[in-house]
Protein backbone atom coordinates (compact mmCIF):
# COMPACT_ATOMS: atom_id res chain seq x y z
CA UNK A 1 0.00 0.00 0.00
CA UNK A 2 1.68 3.54 -0.55
CA UNK A 3 1.64 6.67 0.72
CA UNK A 4 -1.53 8.29 -1.22
CA UNK A 5 -3.63 5.43 -0.61
CA UNK A 6 -3.00 5.10 2.58
CA UNK A 7 -4.29 8.99 3.12
CA UNK A 8 -7.36 8.25 1.36
CA UNK A 9 -8.10 5.44 3.48
CA UNK A 10 -7.16 8.05 6.48
CA UNK A 11 -9.86 10.83 4.40
CA UNK A 12 -12.27 8.21 4.29
CA UNK A 13 -11.81 7.46 8.03
CA UNK A 14 -12.49 10.60 8.90
CA UNK A 15 -15.33 11.59 6.69
CA UNK A 16 -16.63 8.46 7.98
CA UNK A 17 -16.61 9.56 11.91
CA UNK A 18 -17.65 13.11 10.86
CA UNK A 19 -20.77 11.65 8.97
CA UNK A 20 -21.50 8.94 12.10
CA UNK A 21 -20.98 12.69 14.66
CA UNK A 22 -23.51 14.86 11.83
CA UNK A 23 -25.98 11.58 11.80
CA UNK A 24 -25.82 11.05 16.01
CA UNK A 25 -26.04 14.66 16.46
CA UNK A 26 -29.13 15.26 14.00
CA UNK A 27 -30.39 12.21 15.81
CA UNK A 28 -30.83 13.91 19.22
CA UNK A 29 -31.90 17.40 17.42
CA UNK A 30 -35.14 15.60 15.81
CA UNK A 31 -36.04 13.47 19.06
CA UNK A 32 -35.26 16.93 21.18
CA UNK A 33 -37.46 19.27 18.53
CA UNK A 34 -40.48 16.46 18.10
CA UNK A 35 -40.59 16.19 21.81
CA UNK A 36 -40.63 20.34 21.98
CA UNK A 37 -43.24 19.55 19.06
CA UNK A 38 -45.67 17.30 21.13
CA UNK A 39 -45.39 18.75 24.06
CA UNK A 40 -46.60 22.34 22.68
CA UNK A 41 -49.40 20.02 19.98
CA UNK A 42 -50.38 18.93 23.77
CA UNK A 43 -50.53 21.48 25.59
CA UNK A 44 -52.66 23.65 22.78
CA UNK A 45 -54.94 20.31 22.63
CA UNK A 46 -55.25 20.60 26.35
CA UNK A 47 -55.76 24.76 26.48
CA UNK A 48 -58.56 24.35 23.39
CA UNK A 49 -60.04 21.84 25.51
CA UNK A 50 -60.58 23.15 28.77
CA UNK A 51 -61.39 26.73 27.14
CA UNK A 52 -64.18 24.57 25.27
CA UNK A 53 -65.95 23.30 28.44
CA UNK A 54 -67.42 26.31 29.32
CA UNK A 55 -68.30 27.05 25.31
CA UNK A 56 -70.29 23.92 25.12
CA UNK A 57 -72.01 24.41 28.71
CA UNK A 58 -73.27 27.67 27.67
CA UNK A 59 -74.33 27.31 23.90
CA UNK A 60 -77.99 27.63 23.38
CA UNK A 61 -78.36 24.19 21.24
CA UNK A 62 -77.59 22.51 25.44
CA UNK A 63 -78.68 24.92 27.76
CA UNK A 64 -81.66 25.56 30.21
CA UNK A 65 -81.56 29.23 29.62
CA UNK A 66 -79.77 31.88 28.33
CA UNK A 67 -76.53 33.07 30.55
CA UNK A 68 -76.69 29.99 32.53
CA UNK A 69 -74.10 27.05 33.14
CA UNK A 70 -76.99 24.42 32.83
CA UNK A 71 -77.45 21.68 30.72
CA UNK A 72 -81.17 20.69 29.50
CA UNK A 73 -81.08 16.87 29.57
CA UNK A 74 -83.77 16.71 26.87
CA UNK A 75 -81.92 19.24 24.54
CA UNK A 76 -78.61 17.11 25.46
CA UNK A 77 -80.65 14.31 24.03
CA UNK A 78 -82.00 15.69 20.49
CA UNK A 79 -78.29 16.65 19.67
CA UNK A 80 -76.97 13.18 20.47
CA UNK A 81 -79.72 12.22 17.65
CA UNK A 82 -78.19 15.06 15.73
CA UNK A 83 -74.31 14.59 16.06
CA UNK A 84 -73.63 15.51 12.04
CA UNK A 85 -75.14 18.85 12.16
CA UNK A 86 -72.97 19.83 15.24
CA UNK A 87 -69.44 18.76 13.99
CA UNK A 88 -68.09 21.83 13.50
CA UNK A 89 -69.01 23.25 16.94
CA UNK A 90 -66.89 20.21 18.24
CA UNK A 91 -64.26 20.66 16.09
CA UNK A 92 -60.87 19.15 17.55
CA UNK A 93 -63.00 17.19 19.78
CA UNK A 94 -63.62 13.56 19.76
CA UNK A 95 -66.19 13.03 22.07
CA UNK A 96 -68.31 14.65 24.59
CA UNK A 97 -70.45 12.96 27.02
CA UNK A 98 -72.42 14.13 29.64
CA UNK A 99 -72.73 12.21 33.42
CA UNK A 100 -75.51 12.34 36.11
CA UNK A 101 -73.41 12.16 39.24
CA UNK A 102 -76.37 13.11 41.54
CA UNK A 103 -78.75 11.53 41.49
CA UNK A 104 -77.04 8.91 39.86
CA UNK A 105 -78.19 7.99 36.20
CA UNK A 106 -77.27 7.15 32.83
CA UNK A 107 -74.74 9.01 30.45
CA UNK A 108 -75.50 10.95 27.06
CA UNK A 109 -73.19 10.92 24.46
CA UNK A 110 -74.09 14.12 22.91
CA UNK A 111 -70.86 13.71 20.71
CA UNK A 112 -68.12 10.95 19.06
CA UNK A 113 -66.03 11.26 16.39
CA UNK A 114 -63.49 8.66 17.67
CA UNK A 115 -61.71 7.67 20.98
CA UNK A 116 -59.88 10.45 22.36
CA UNK A 117 -56.61 10.75 24.52
CA UNK A 118 -57.15 12.42 27.48
CA UNK A 119 -60.38 13.85 28.85
CA UNK A 120 -61.58 17.03 30.28
CA UNK A 121 -64.19 17.60 32.38
CA UNK A 122 -65.94 20.14 34.72
CA UNK A 123 -69.37 20.19 36.88
CA UNK A 124 -72.16 21.46 35.24
CA UNK A 125 -75.84 21.86 36.57
CA UNK A 126 -78.11 18.77 34.45
CA UNK A 127 -81.79 19.98 34.51
CA UNK A 128 -85.09 17.93 33.26
CA UNK A 129 -87.85 20.36 32.49
CA UNK A 130 -91.12 18.42 33.60
CA UNK A 131 -93.63 21.03 35.43
CA UNK A 132 -90.45 22.70 36.92
CA UNK A 133 -86.90 22.23 36.47
CA UNK A 134 -85.71 19.37 38.14
CA UNK A 135 -81.81 19.76 38.57
CA UNK A 136 -79.13 17.23 39.52
CA UNK A 137 -75.08 17.84 39.15
CA UNK A 138 -73.72 16.20 36.16
CA UNK A 139 -70.15 16.04 34.91
CA UNK A 140 -69.57 17.44 31.18
CA UNK A 141 -66.72 15.27 29.80
CA UNK A 142 -64.67 16.20 27.04
CA UNK A 143 -62.07 13.97 24.75
CA UNK A 144 -59.41 15.49 22.60
CA UNK B 1 6.76 12.67 -9.43
CA UNK B 2 4.11 10.68 -7.04
CA UNK B 3 4.57 13.70 -4.24
CA UNK B 4 3.30 16.36 -7.00
CA UNK B 5 -0.01 14.43 -8.43
CA UNK B 6 -0.55 13.51 -4.15
CA UNK B 7 -1.20 17.39 -3.07
CA UNK B 8 -3.93 18.17 -5.77
CA UNK B 9 -5.93 14.79 -5.51
CA UNK B 10 -5.74 15.78 -1.18
CA UNK B 11 -6.94 19.59 -1.84
CA UNK B 12 -9.71 18.55 -4.12
CA UNK B 13 -10.93 15.77 -1.93
CA UNK B 14 -10.56 18.48 0.85
CA UNK B 15 -12.44 20.84 -1.26
CA UNK B 16 -15.14 18.43 -2.89
CA UNK B 17 -16.15 16.86 0.72
CA UNK B 18 -15.61 20.52 2.44
CA UNK B 19 -18.21 21.75 -0.12
CA UNK B 20 -20.32 18.99 0.26
CA UNK B 21 -20.38 19.56 3.94
CA UNK B 22 -20.81 23.60 3.83
CA UNK B 23 -23.87 22.81 1.31
CA UNK B 24 -25.44 20.39 3.70
CA UNK B 25 -25.40 22.50 6.86
CA UNK B 26 -26.60 25.78 5.01
CA UNK B 27 -29.05 23.16 3.74
CA UNK B 28 -30.65 21.67 6.49
CA UNK B 29 -29.66 25.19 8.84
CA UNK B 30 -32.21 26.91 6.31
CA UNK B 31 -34.80 23.99 6.69
CA UNK B 32 -34.70 24.34 10.08
CA UNK B 33 -35.25 27.85 9.76
CA UNK B 34 -38.18 27.25 7.99
CA UNK B 35 -39.35 24.80 9.95
CA UNK B 36 -39.35 26.91 13.49
CA UNK B 37 -41.09 29.29 11.66
CA UNK B 38 -43.73 27.39 10.40
CA UNK B 39 -44.00 25.82 14.11
CA UNK B 40 -44.55 29.71 15.24
CA UNK B 41 -47.00 30.40 12.99
CA UNK B 42 -48.90 26.91 13.74
CA UNK B 43 -48.69 27.91 17.11
CA UNK B 44 -50.21 31.54 16.71
CA UNK B 45 -52.38 30.26 14.65
CA UNK B 46 -54.08 28.26 17.26
CA UNK B 47 -53.50 30.34 20.62
CA UNK B 48 -54.93 33.19 18.69
CA UNK B 49 -58.22 30.45 18.13
CA UNK B 50 -57.56 29.54 21.85
CA UNK B 51 -57.70 33.54 22.75
CA UNK B 52 -60.88 33.71 21.68
CA UNK B 53 -62.95 31.04 23.33
CA UNK B 54 -63.31 33.09 26.49
CA UNK B 55 -64.60 35.27 24.01
CA UNK B 56 -67.33 33.14 22.59
CA UNK B 57 -68.80 31.97 26.01
CA UNK B 58 -69.57 34.95 27.81
CA UNK B 59 -73.05 36.28 28.08
CA UNK B 60 -72.02 40.14 27.87
CA UNK B 61 -69.99 42.09 25.34
CA UNK B 62 -66.31 41.74 26.34
CA UNK B 63 -62.93 43.20 24.72
CA UNK B 64 -59.46 42.04 25.13
CA UNK B 65 -55.75 43.36 24.16
CA UNK B 66 -53.97 41.11 22.39
CA UNK B 67 -50.31 41.24 21.61
CA UNK B 68 -47.93 38.99 19.65
CA UNK B 69 -44.56 38.12 19.92
CA UNK B 70 -43.51 39.27 16.50
CA UNK B 71 -45.28 41.04 13.85
CA UNK B 72 -47.42 39.12 11.74
CA UNK B 73 -49.61 39.11 8.74
CA UNK B 74 -53.14 37.75 8.84
CA UNK B 75 -55.76 37.30 6.06
CA UNK B 76 -58.53 35.90 6.83
CA UNK B 77 -61.38 33.40 4.77
CA UNK B 78 -65.11 32.34 5.36
CA UNK B 79 -66.48 29.16 3.38
CA UNK B 80 -70.17 29.00 3.85
CA UNK B 81 -70.43 25.46 2.50
CA UNK B 82 -67.63 24.21 4.85
CA UNK B 83 -69.36 26.56 7.19
CA UNK B 84 -65.57 27.60 8.17
CA UNK B 85 -63.69 30.35 8.65
CA UNK B 86 -59.48 30.52 7.67
CA UNK B 87 -56.90 32.33 9.31
CA UNK B 88 -53.68 32.44 6.71
CA UNK B 89 -50.91 33.28 9.24
CA UNK B 90 -47.28 34.75 8.01
CA UNK B 91 -44.61 35.53 10.29
CA UNK B 92 -42.23 37.78 8.66
CA UNK B 93 -39.31 35.25 8.17
CA UNK B 94 -41.87 32.74 6.79
CA UNK B 95 -41.72 31.96 3.26
CA UNK B 96 -45.65 30.15 3.34
CA UNK B 97 -48.53 31.28 5.34
CA UNK B 98 -49.81 28.28 7.93
CA UNK B 99 -53.59 28.14 7.16
CA UNK B 100 -55.45 27.14 10.44
CA UNK B 101 -59.38 26.56 9.45
CA UNK B 102 -62.14 27.55 12.89
CA UNK B 103 -65.66 25.88 12.79
CA UNK B 104 -67.04 26.98 15.62
CA UNK B 105 -66.23 30.99 15.58
CA UNK B 106 -67.89 33.48 13.78
CA UNK B 107 -64.76 35.72 12.96
CA UNK B 108 -65.40 39.47 11.62
CA UNK B 109 -62.37 41.28 10.62
CA UNK B 110 -60.15 42.69 7.81
CA UNK B 111 -56.57 41.51 6.63
CA UNK B 112 -54.19 42.89 8.57
CA UNK B 113 -49.82 42.80 9.22
CA UNK B 114 -49.36 43.71 12.92
CA UNK B 115 -48.21 42.77 16.43
CA UNK B 116 -50.79 44.05 18.23
CA UNK B 117 -54.84 43.79 17.97
CA UNK B 118 -57.97 44.40 19.93
CA UNK B 119 -60.63 41.19 20.44
CA UNK B 120 -64.22 42.04 20.58
CA UNK B 121 -66.93 40.11 21.29
CA UNK B 122 -70.69 40.50 21.23
CA UNK B 123 -73.97 37.91 21.33
CA UNK B 124 -75.99 37.43 18.52
CA UNK B 125 -79.06 37.21 19.88
CA UNK B 126 -82.40 38.24 17.70
CA UNK B 127 -84.26 35.76 19.98
CA UNK B 128 -82.19 33.57 21.82
CA UNK B 129 -78.35 33.66 22.09
CA UNK B 130 -77.11 31.80 18.45
CA UNK B 131 -73.10 33.05 19.51
CA UNK B 132 -70.75 35.30 20.10
CA UNK B 133 -69.65 37.24 17.25
CA UNK B 134 -65.40 38.03 17.16
CA UNK B 135 -64.23 41.14 16.04
CA UNK B 136 -60.57 41.04 15.65
CA UNK B 137 -59.39 44.81 15.40
CA UNK B 138 -56.05 45.99 14.03
CA UNK B 139 -56.38 49.87 13.03
CA UNK B 140 -57.71 52.68 14.38
CA UNK B 141 -61.96 53.53 14.11
CA UNK B 142 -63.48 56.61 14.77
CA UNK B 143 -66.72 56.72 15.83
CA UNK B 144 -68.65 59.87 15.13
CA UNK B 145 -71.75 60.54 16.87
CA UNK B 146 -73.51 57.08 17.21
CA UNK B 147 -76.14 56.45 19.44
CA UNK B 148 -75.93 56.59 22.99
CA UNK B 149 -76.14 52.61 23.56
CA UNK B 150 -73.32 52.08 20.93
CA UNK B 151 -71.30 54.97 22.36
CA UNK B 152 -71.68 53.19 25.63
CA UNK B 153 -70.55 49.98 24.62
CA UNK B 154 -67.87 51.45 22.22
CA UNK B 155 -66.72 53.02 25.62
CA UNK B 156 -66.83 50.18 27.41
CA UNK B 157 -64.40 47.94 25.31
CA UNK B 158 -61.78 50.51 26.41
CA UNK B 159 -59.70 50.17 23.13
CA UNK B 160 -56.86 52.21 22.10
CA UNK B 161 -57.95 51.56 18.37
CA UNK B 162 -61.70 52.66 19.18
CA UNK B 163 -62.30 56.45 19.46
CA UNK B 164 -66.00 57.59 20.14
CA UNK B 165 -66.44 61.59 19.02
CA UNK B 166 -69.30 63.98 18.59
CA UNK B 167 -67.25 66.04 15.64
CA UNK B 168 -64.90 64.21 12.69
CA UNK B 169 -62.60 66.67 12.70
CA UNK B 170 -61.29 65.53 16.00
CA UNK B 171 -60.54 61.74 14.42
CA UNK B 172 -56.81 60.56 14.09
CA UNK B 173 -55.64 61.22 10.91
CA UNK B 174 -55.40 57.24 9.86
CA UNK B 175 -58.21 56.33 11.38
CA UNK B 176 -61.35 54.57 9.81
CA UNK B 177 -64.15 56.91 10.16
CA UNK B 178 -67.65 55.82 11.00
CA UNK B 179 -70.29 58.12 10.42
CA UNK B 180 -74.54 57.36 11.86
CA UNK B 181 -75.12 60.26 9.55
CA UNK B 182 -73.72 62.06 6.78
CA UNK B 183 -71.21 60.49 4.26
CA UNK B 184 -67.89 59.20 5.92
CA UNK B 185 -65.56 55.94 4.91
CA UNK B 186 -67.99 53.62 6.08
CA UNK B 187 -71.52 55.05 6.54
CA UNK B 188 -74.04 53.47 8.94
CA UNK B 189 -77.79 53.94 8.10
CA UNK B 190 -79.39 52.81 11.62
CA UNK B 191 -83.03 53.26 10.76
CA UNK B 192 -82.68 51.72 7.15
CA UNK B 193 -80.33 48.94 8.93
CA UNK B 194 -77.79 49.03 6.29
CA UNK B 195 -73.51 49.56 6.97
CA UNK B 196 -72.24 51.84 3.49
CA UNK B 197 -68.67 51.06 2.67
CA UNK B 198 -67.57 52.49 -0.77
CA UNK B 199 -69.92 51.14 -3.14
CA UNK B 200 -70.92 48.09 -1.29
CA UNK B 201 -73.92 48.27 0.62
CA UNK B 202 -74.85 45.16 3.69
CA UNK B 203 -77.78 45.14 5.36
CA UNK B 204 -77.71 44.37 9.74
CA UNK B 205 -79.92 42.58 11.73
CA UNK B 206 -78.91 43.84 14.89
CA UNK B 207 -76.17 45.52 16.80
CA UNK B 208 -73.94 42.87 16.64
CA UNK B 209 -73.88 41.97 12.88
CA UNK B 210 -73.69 46.08 12.43
CA UNK B 211 -69.94 45.42 14.16
CA UNK B 212 -69.30 42.26 11.93
CA UNK B 213 -70.03 44.48 8.84
CA UNK B 214 -68.24 47.70 10.01
CA UNK B 215 -65.33 45.28 11.06
CA UNK B 216 -65.21 42.37 8.57
CA UNK B 217 -67.04 43.70 5.71
CA UNK B 218 -64.90 41.34 3.56
CA UNK B 219 -66.31 38.12 4.97
CA UNK B 220 -69.35 39.37 6.25
CA UNK B 221 -71.95 38.22 4.00
CA UNK B 222 -70.39 34.33 4.50
CA UNK B 223 -70.41 35.03 8.43
CA UNK B 224 -74.15 36.00 8.20
CA UNK B 225 -75.19 33.02 6.20
CA UNK B 226 -73.28 30.66 8.68
CA UNK B 227 -75.13 31.90 11.76
CA UNK B 228 -78.50 32.15 10.11
CA UNK B 229 -77.95 28.55 9.15
CA UNK B 230 -76.70 27.75 12.66
CA UNK B 231 -79.69 29.85 14.16
CA UNK B 232 -81.77 27.24 11.73
CA UNK B 233 -80.71 24.52 13.33
CA UNK B 234 -80.79 25.70 16.71
CA UNK B 235 -84.51 27.06 15.93
CA UNK B 236 -85.23 22.79 14.72
CA UNK B 237 -83.73 21.63 18.55
CA UNK B 238 -86.62 24.30 20.20
CA UNK B 239 -89.16 22.87 18.08
CA UNK B 240 -88.38 19.32 19.23
CA UNK B 241 -87.74 20.55 22.69
CA UNK B 242 -91.49 22.31 22.62
CA UNK B 243 -92.78 19.05 21.56
CA UNK B 244 -91.02 17.15 24.72
CA UNK B 245 -92.49 19.88 26.83
CA UNK B 246 -96.17 19.65 25.37
CA UNK B 247 -96.28 15.65 25.86
CA UNK B 248 -95.38 16.71 29.87
CA UNK B 249 -98.45 19.19 30.13
CA UNK B 250 -96.83 22.36 28.79
CA UNK B 251 -99.80 24.08 26.79
CA UNK B 252 -98.45 27.35 26.63
CA UNK B 253 -95.82 26.27 24.13
CA UNK B 254 -98.05 25.81 21.16
CA UNK B 255 -98.00 29.93 20.92
CA UNK B 256 -94.46 29.87 21.09
CA UNK B 257 -93.68 27.04 18.50
CA UNK B 258 -95.85 29.07 15.68
CA UNK B 259 -93.58 32.11 16.23
CA UNK B 260 -90.39 29.58 15.91
CA UNK B 261 -91.81 28.30 12.66
CA UNK B 262 -92.27 31.72 11.75
CA UNK B 263 -89.07 32.30 12.46
CA UNK B 264 -87.60 29.44 10.66
CA UNK B 265 -89.13 30.45 7.81
CA UNK B 266 -88.01 33.64 8.20
CA UNK B 267 -84.31 33.14 8.07
CA UNK B 268 -84.82 30.50 5.18
CA UNK B 269 -86.45 33.97 3.12
CA UNK B 270 -83.22 36.04 4.11
CA UNK B 271 -85.59 38.80 5.53
CA UNK B 272 -83.64 40.56 8.34
CA UNK B 273 -86.61 42.64 8.89
CA UNK B 274 -88.96 39.35 9.85
CA UNK B 275 -86.41 37.29 11.69
CA UNK B 276 -86.54 40.75 14.22
CA UNK B 277 -90.29 40.78 14.92
CA UNK B 278 -90.28 36.91 14.85
CA UNK B 279 -87.52 37.31 17.39
CA UNK B 280 -89.13 40.21 19.12
CA UNK B 281 -92.54 38.23 19.64
CA UNK B 282 -90.97 34.56 20.24
CA UNK B 283 -88.65 36.62 23.25
CA UNK B 284 -92.01 37.44 24.42
CA UNK B 285 -93.67 34.34 24.20
CA UNK B 286 -90.57 32.77 26.08
CA UNK B 287 -91.65 34.44 29.27
CA UNK B 288 -93.58 31.62 30.53
CA UNK B 289 -93.02 28.86 33.41
CA UNK B 290 -92.20 26.42 30.83
CA UNK B 291 -89.40 28.39 28.41
CA UNK B 292 -88.08 26.58 25.72
CA UNK B 293 -84.54 29.15 25.83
Amino acid sequence: MDKAQIKVQEMAFVLLALALLAILAAIVFVRFQSENITKSGEEIRQKNAISLLDKIASMSELNCASGEICIDEDKALIISQNQDKVKNIFQNIKKAEIRRIYPEGEGITVYQLGKGNQSYSTFISLCRQETGWKCGIGLLELWA
Amino acid sequence: MKKTQAMPFAWIFALIIGGAILFLAIFFSGKLFETSSQQTEAELARSLDILINPLSSFQASISNRISMPEKIQVNFSCDKNADSNTISLRTARGKEPFSYVIKNKYIFADDFDSKELWVFSKPFEPAWKVDNLNYLVSKNYCFVNPSESIKREMSAFNSSFIQVVSDRAVCKDNAVDVCFSGVCDITVNYAEKTVKIKTSSLRFIDDSTMYGAIFGSKNYGCNLERLLKRMDFQADVFLQKADIIASRGCNEIAALKQEILGLKAAINRGDYGQIRDYGQRANEMNKISCSLY
